[in-house]
């Protein structure tokens, strides 16, 4: 693959500066280096170095280390050997569910994301409200088109609001009412609370990796989290998500309520919503 | 134990480091690849010029940059204006300086990496997560944010301007020249 977006210093360009050049070149092989580094990308390539090594000729003289670098060196073969193990058992290891739940709740600060929103009984027949949530860090907006016209809520950063019906704009908090008849509260409309929820008051279990039919390119991380017994009652009786291993980013969403209804979130993709989109 | 068992450490406590200096300063991820590799076959086959007296991680440096040369002259990439020798070098004082941090590993001295990741404006984070983490390309990029491919390449080069005006307050002033 070749990089179009390196920095590449480029000796005569008018208005580079050669100091200006290695800075971004620098923070370029930085951030190229941080996301190898969390996801391991490394590895293989050292073995296709140690390989070679197999085939070259020995260095001509040996070289004295400390005993601190060799116990350092025997951690290392052990986990790479740890790490091979894995390889050749087949699939490698899941990761820890908790682990893609932190990241996936990470993966909501930085940007906004944009998801199709669904609300539905699981009966045959129940009337269903749509519509679309985006979400970055606490901030959230969802619209949704109800059987009793359009409804709003979100979170702008400073407060709560929800505006049903059209034009009466409730703030602080959702009203109870709506939470009532619709059993909608702040962290059902709100992709982000919901996960960041589970990490609380469910247990979570990672149960495989799965293809969606999103678009999504790689296999998704499955995570289901059922209430914990003893921390409390939650709005949901279960949660599967769906995340990118590599990004945190949840593609689909399903979370179960009592009386047989649902709510479904599917990954539509990022956008430049800015802090206005937040606010009702 | 025997010589390649030890030059093993060395190649998995510099492997990190030496990537990170290549994906700067080679455009074409294959080919540094391949450098990557051959810099280690290099400094393996010159082990007894290396002075132990002295770090590893900037001969090894040393060997890559002239590897680097080697290829781009090999490859008729000149016409290409990459990097210099002089530039290779510039960005190579940074990389001293980074090794300079506090930390065992490459992942950890890359802490403070991360500590001027979250110092940049949200939309610096933005672009910065999308194009490395996501793995998503500028047009993608472009096509996602409805904007244009070239306004996404100056709002990535501007995140990283200001990620390297951060590093440069953070790393060792003396190591990076001003």
């Amino acid at each position: 693959m070749t990089d179009p977006a390196n920095p590449l210093v480029r000796p005569g360009d008018a208005g580079r500066d050669e100091i200006a050049g290695a800075d971004e070149a620098f923070a370029h092989g930085c951030l190229r280096s941080l996301v190898e580094t969390e996801r391991d990308r490394l590895a293989p390539r050292i073995t296709r170095v140690l390989t070679a090594l197999g085939a070259a000729r020995p260095a001509p003289r040996r070289i004295v280390i400390s005993p601190f670098r060799l116990a350092a060196a025997a951690v290392f073969i052990l986990a790479l050997t740890l790490g091979i193990s894995v390889v050749l058992s087949g699939e490698s290891a899941l990761p820890p569910a908790m682990a893609v739940v932190g990241r996936a709740v990470r993966a909501f600060d930085d940007v906004d994301r944009r998801y199709a929103v669904r609300f539905a009984g699981s009966e045959a027949g129940s009337p269903a409200i749509a519509g679309t949530l985006i979400v970055r860090g606490t901030r959230f907006h969802t619209r949704l088109e109800s059987p009793l016209g359009p409804l709003r809520a979100g979170f702008d950063g400073e407060s709560a609001w929800f505006e049903f019906p059209p034009g009466r704009i409730h703030r602080g908090t959702i009203p109870e009412a709506a939470v009532r008849s619709l059993g909608l509260d702040e962290e059902l409309l709100n992709i982000r609370s919901a996960v960041d929820r589970m990490t609380r008051h469910f247990d979570i279990a990672a149960l495989g990796r799965e293809r969606i039919e999103d678009g999504a390119t790689r296999p998704l991380i499955h995570l289901r989290g059922t209430p914990a017994a003893d921390r409390g009652p939650v709005p949901a009786r279960q949660v599967d998500i769906w995340a990118d291993e590599a990004t945190g980013v949840i593609r689909r969403a399903i979370i179960d309520l009592p009386r047989a209804r649902q709510i479904r979130f599917e990954y539509l993709g990022v956008l430049d919503a800015g802090p206005d989109a937040y606010r009702p | 134990m025997d010589a390649r068992q030890v030059f093993e450490i060395l190649v998995r406590e510099n492997a990190g480091m030496l990537s990170a200096f290549l994906r700067a300063v080679v455009r074409d991820d294959a080919a540094a690849d391949d450098i990557f590799q051959e810099t280690f076959l290099v400094a393996w086959r010159n082990l007894d010029r290396y002075d132990r007296e002295k770090p590893f991680g900037p001969w090894l440096r040393g060997i890559a940059a002239r590897t680097v040369m080697a290829w781009r002259r090999k490859a008729a990439r000149a016409a290409h204006a990459e990097l210099d020798e002089a530039a290779l070098a510039e960005v190579s004082a940074r990389f001293d300086a980074l090794a300079a941090e506090p930390g065992d590993t490459w992942g950890e001295k890359l802490d403070a990496v991360r500590a001027c990741l979250g110092n940049l404006p949200d939309q610096d984070r933005s672009i910065i997560d999308l194009y490395y983490r996501e793995d998503l390309t500028l047009p993608e990029i472009a096509r996602s944010l409805d904007q244009s491919v070239e306004t996404m390449k100056k709002r990535l080069q501007r995140a990283r301007v200001r990620l390297a005006a951060c590093l440069r307050s953070r790393l060792s002033t003396e190591a990076v020249p001003s």
